[in-house]
């Protein structure tokens, strides 16, 4: 597969910076059962790609997600860096393709980024941060299997899935 | 081959970014965030400011009632900070001082922006209405200019190596002199250490200034350090002195002080410059994360943001930026659980504001009302009354006078929890302005 065009990063970046919007707003309705919109993109990606899914993508979506967030930018870039090697690594034992592997990458990624902010924020000084992370993790590994399959669809992350939209 | 050095250099930034992100380092942190300065595109893209609900600007006639509150309580607090009972010696002038922050956290000292820096001799004393509160400890170089002029900074008496003379006021017989300077644990608060007192116990009235005539600090003798606190001598089972209880707030309540200074020289005029500047901001959407209330602006460091600055809407304080980047920045509410403010209370046709000190957020409550958290003041006891909550300057990048809302001020010691309405367009706005400008924010 070829390296993927300047556009394809600015594409990428686009559809990060929306699912990080999207996602602030179902946590205005929801709080903390809202569903991590950018981490089921990376999921979706990673579901695609396998072990071969490209880091730099989790570098593109912490900086999106940076500017929608109160968490430091790197603790935002380790956690999602993280996350996304959780999934890779999950992918690489389970049929990414079949239901079971789409919830554990889904899950794994969501577990390790949630898990990781929560810890790094307390250590910076927020206890409070250890309280709740558990909503998103649950959700987002729930809805993964409704979700992922349409995320694989949006125009535009074909450098990144190998997939046609 | 290619592949595994990539993937080595890949896993050692990960692993640098891990062990950063549990032990933060300062460089590293301001590096990513430079790094992430396209960020600032992503909040464009995500919610573009035309998109974003225009809220109904508020009626102007609450706009105006605002304003002659604010100037109200400019006037009144200007009182407060002039002698109430004292009056000042013959020959010793009175030089305003608004206080700016605490230089690097450090509570026992203030910096602050003289009024007329001239004639101002290092060591002079600074007080606030009838209290002695400290020394000026360093004043500008002859050679700065503009705002660089008028900055001091004045350590307090609750500093360690601190030390003044004083005396115990008695009515009849030998007053007991002692020294007092530092402080001492008592509870969950602090009070002044007494060095060496003559004679204990020591009598109710206060125990005021008595230095040495001729020296800089003898022009606030008579001013006062605060009132005996006593507690239990667990060995003697008798009551023990523990030090002054200070008449201030010394940790959140000083916002605007007297240096007083020997000298009759008729100073011209001077005008002094403004304690920071405003600049114009426009808000992202509105965030929730992990339970916390925030909002991203579009405005960073390029603009001159920095993280702690105060975020307003004309006169009404929305909240602080919590971190600011390049080209955006994000901005913690006063709404947020946790979120601090020092404040004082302008009772509505009553004389002198109440400093309250620092409020902590409790959140808003079910009836969409802001649980605010403050320590209580004995020397409250008017009743409960209907008061305006104002910012207290004397936190870095918080200026004073800003409004918070309104509430009744419970009575006597507390913890108390002020239930406050917030002025309607506190629940932000798209347009606002951030506080900037040197000492403001650090």
């Amino acid at each position: 597969m070829r390296r993927p065009s300047f556009g394809a990063w600015v594409l990428a970046f686009a559809w990060c910076a929306w699912a990080a919007f999207a996602g602030a707003l179902l946590q205005l309705e929801a709080g903390s059962w809202a569903p991590d919109l950018v981490l089921l993109l990376l999921a979706a990606v990673v579901v695609a790609r396998g072990r071969r899914a490209h880091l730099g993508l989790a570098a593109c979506a912490a900086c999106a997600r940076s500017a929608l967030s109160l968490t430091s930018p790197l603790v935002l870039l380790c956690a999602t860096a993280l996350a996304f090697l959780a999934a890779r690594g999950v992918a690489s034992v389970l049929d990414r393709e079949g239901l079971l592997g789409r919830v554990a990458i889904a899950g794994a990624a969501a577990l390790t980024f949630h898990g990781w902010r929560a810890l790094a924020c307390a250590s910076r000084g927020e206890p409070a941060a250890l309280e709740g992370f558990a909503g998103p993790v649950l959700v987002t590994t729930l809805l993964a299997p409704v979700l992922l399959p349409l995320l694989l669809r949006l125009p535009g992350l074909r450098p990144f899935t190998g997939r046609r939209a | 081959m290619r592949g595994r050095r990539l993937r080595t250099v890949q896993g050692v930034l990960v692993a640098v970014a891990a062990f950063a992100s549990l032990r933060p380092i300062a460089a590293l942190d301001a590096g990513v965030e430079l790094l992430f300065a396209p960020a600032r595109a992503a909040l464009e893209l995500a919610a573009p400011a035309v998109l974003l609900p225009a809220q109904a600007a508020a009626p102007l006639a609450a706009r105006r009632e605002e304003q002659r509150l604010h100037g109200e309580l400019e006037a009144r607090a200007g009182r407060a900070a002039r002698p109430q009972e004292l009056r000042l010696p013959v020959g010793v002038r009175s030089v305003a001082a608004e206080v700016l922050l605490r230089p690097d956290g450090r509570l026992d000292e203030l910096e602050v922006l003289l009024e007329d820096p001239r004639g101002v001799p290092r060591g002079a004393p600074v007080v606030w209405g009838d209290a002695f509160l400290g020394v000026v400890e360093r004043l500008p170089s002859a050679r700065a200019t503009g705002r660089q002029a008028h900055l001091a900074r004045v350590r307090l008496v609750t500093a360690r190596d601190a030390r003044v003379k004083a005396r115990a006021v008695r009515e009849e017989g030998r007053e007991p002199r002692m020294v007092v300077g530092g402080i001492v644990e008592r509870g969950a608060s602090f009070a002044l250490a007494v060095h060496s007192p003559e004679d204990a116990p020591l009598p109710e009235q206060p125990v005021v200034l008595d230095e040495d005539a001729g020296t800089e600090l003898a022009a606030a003798n008579g001013w006062r350090l605060g009132r005996a606190a006593y507690g239990q001598d667990p060995l003697r089972d008798e009551p023990r002195l523990v030090g002054l209880e200070p008449e201030v707030d010394l940790e959140a309540g000083l916002a605007r002080v007297l240096v007083l200074v020997r000298s009759t020289e008729p100073a011209e005029p001077l005008e002094a410059p403004a304690a920071g500047a405003w600049i114009p901001a426009t808000r992202g959407p509105l965030l929730e994360e992990r339970g916390r209330s925030a909002f991203p602006l579009r405005s960073g460091t390029r603009h001159g943001v920095q993280a702690g600055a105060a975020v307003a809407d004309g006169l009404r304080f929305v909240g602080r930026v919590r971190r600011a980047g390049p080209l955006a920045s994000v901005v913690e509410r006063l709404e947020q659980p946790g979120a601090t403010v020092h404040a004082t209370a302008l009772v509505e046709g009553g004389d002198l504001p109440v400093v309250l000190g620092r409020l902590r957020s409790l959140g808003v409550a079910p009836d969409g009302r802001l649980q605010l958290r403050w320590a209580g003041d004995a020397a409250v006891v008017r009743g409960v009354v209907p008061v305006t909550l104002w910012t207290l300057a004397g936190e870095a990048g918080v200026p004073g006078g800003l409004l918070i809302g309104s509430c009744l001020l419970p009575v006597g010691p507390g913890p108390h929890t002020l239930m406050t309405e917030r002025p309607s367009s506190a629940a932000p706005p798209a347009a606002l302005r951030v506080r900037v400008d040197g000492e403001g924010s650090r």
